[in-house]
């Protein structure tokens, strides 16, 4: 049986407690806590909260996110392009008192942005043999979407997760998921229609917005509506991912 | 002295590479210096010849020219921590003092091909000093204690150090063990500093490691860490 040691009380912070976005400013990534949520703690108000960024396989810088009685969340921070495909953050609240040097309050380590790393997650890939000629498709199932690949391809897996094929299919597979989330106008707490639209909200479009089909003259029309939001979202999600340059940089390795 | 353009392996390359040094293991005699620039195995990254062959004294001019010659190409190598290609071409370039005790010993072949896995790719005779480098560009002195040695043989501390990437990032830590181990007036490492003595390196690596749940290191100086440190340390701290 594990055991876990903690004599000095540290604080848990749960990683549902924090949300982080990629945001691009004059087409720079940047990355911006939105949500941090320790007011349960009852922490110390002068204690430092930071946020470290640790890239690749030594980069690591931090960045003071205030005191924990006035968190300040409207600061957002520059990233490397380079680094995006492997940066993990974390954030530290850390005592300001006299005399105990850098004693840890509370920690969350190994946080991610919701980015693709999520679709990844999300989406379910299932191998077919019932594609023929096809690669791929993105098929709804009872549990959500899933991204089939065709069992005739030679290893078939490693096709699956090849940076060429995601940064040919995510983009695609990301306009027909939220066609398919944007038809519905009421979501189960938890659901995967529900994180789904969290994970379209990182992209600055949130499915809550868009307008519900009783506002439009006919289906075909509410269709139209939804095909330009679809193409729009998978327009930004390609762009916060960079998803060109993920392509050719895929190439270049797999050469 | 004689320059060369950047290449990288491919990955046939590569893999051939991983073929000759397991003949050169078991015996044979092979010439890696017919790899360098064969066409079949490499590819160019720079039409001029950029890559100097030279000796390096040790990690710490090795971490310097290597991040600086990527540094300076870095449009042809946008992502150099993870190409594997990249380091086996470095290796095989470099390959007559990267040899064990100037022997055809290999001594493990990830001190050559970089291993993917994050708790061994320190080992690389050439990534492990440009990492520690990179880490510490700012100062790259405060981590003399693991770039102080030959680049052939890295020695026993830089396993314990380095093998801990959150020991390398943390600045205050790197400069709490050069503090430690690294002698300044002979430019190498404390007697007994590569022991499994106490308070030798590898027992800072597990007494640290106890404290990591407890402290930031971040925002500690190395005097503040040291400070924590049991008295087993002590020897080590004058």
């Amino acid at each position: 049986m594990k055991r876990t040691f903690n004599y000095t009380q540290r604080k848990k912070i749960n990683r549902d407690d924090i949300q982080l976005v990629i945001i691009r400013t004059n087409d720079l990534p940047e990355v911006k806590v939105i949500k941090l949520d320790i007011v349960r703690f009852s922490l110390p108000v002068a204690s430092q909260v930071w946020f470290e960024i640790e890239t690749g396989r030594v980069g690591l810088v931090r960045h003071s996110l205030g005191t924990v009685g006035s968190i300040d969340l409207n600061r957002s921070f520059e990233l490397n392009e380079r680094d995006l495909g492997n940066i993990r953050f974390r954030i530290k609240i850390v005592t300001d008192e006299p005399g105990i040097a850098g004693k840890l309050l509370a920690e969350v380590d190994g946080l991610k942005t919701e980015d693709d790393g999520n679709v990844r997650s999300l989406l379910e890939v299932k191998p077919s043999d019932d594609l023929g000629q096809r690669i791929w498709k993105i098929e709804i199932s009872e549990s959500g979407p899933e991204l089939l690949i065709n069992t005739a391809l030679v290893d078939w897996r490693d096709v699956g997760q090849s940076p060429v094929f995601q940064s040919l299919v995510f983009p695609q597979a990301v306009y027909e998921i939220y066609k398919w989330v944007g038809k519905y106008d009421a979501y189960t707490e938890g659901s995967i229609e529900e994180k789904w639209m969290d994970l379209f909200s990182t992209t600055g479009h949130n499915p809550n917005d868009l307008d519900s089909i009783e506002d439009f003259e006919s289906e075909a029309e509410f269709a139209d509506y939804l095909d330009e939001k679809a193409h729009e979202v998978a327009q930004a999600f390609a762009r916060n991912h960079l998803v060109l340059n993920q392509f050719n940089l895929g190439r270049v390795q797999s050469t | 002295m004689t320059k060369i353009p950047l290449r990288r392996f491919t990955s046939e390359g590569i893999i051939f590479v991983g073929q000759q040094l397991n003949m050169i293991s078991a015996g044979y005699m092979i010439n890696l210096e017919e790899l360098i620039q064969n066409p079949m195995l490499t590819e160019k990254l720079t039409a001029n010849n950029v890559v100097e062959r030279r000796k390096f004294i040790n990690r710490m001019d090795c971490g310097h020219y290597i991040f600086d010659l990527l540094e300076a190409h870095s449009m042809q190598v946008p992502d150099p921590e993870t190409d594997k290609g990249l380091w086996t071409w470095l290796s095989i370039v470099f390959h007559e003092q990267l040899f064990k005790s100037g022997k055809n010993k290999i001594g493990g072949i990830e001190r050559w091909i970089p291993s993917t896995d994050f708790r061994r790719y320190y080992r690389h005779l050439l990534a492990g000093p440009y990492f520690v480098y990179k880490a510490h560009l700012d100062n790259p002195y405060r981590a003399m204690s693991v770039l102080c040695t030959q680049v052939s043989s890295p020695g026993e501390i830089v396993e314990s150090i380095v093998s801990s990437k959150d020991i390398i990032r943390f600045p205050s830590i790197m400069e709490a063990v050069t503090k430690l181990y690294f002698d300044s007036n002979t430019g190498l490492h404390k007697r007994g500093a590569s022991s499994k003595t106490n308070g030798a390196a590898r027992r800072f690596t597990t007494v640290l490691g106890q404290f990591d749940l407890t402290f930031d290191f971040y925002g500690m100086t190395a005097e503040q860490i040291l400070a924590l440190l049991p008295r087993e340390f002590d020897r080590f701290k004058s």
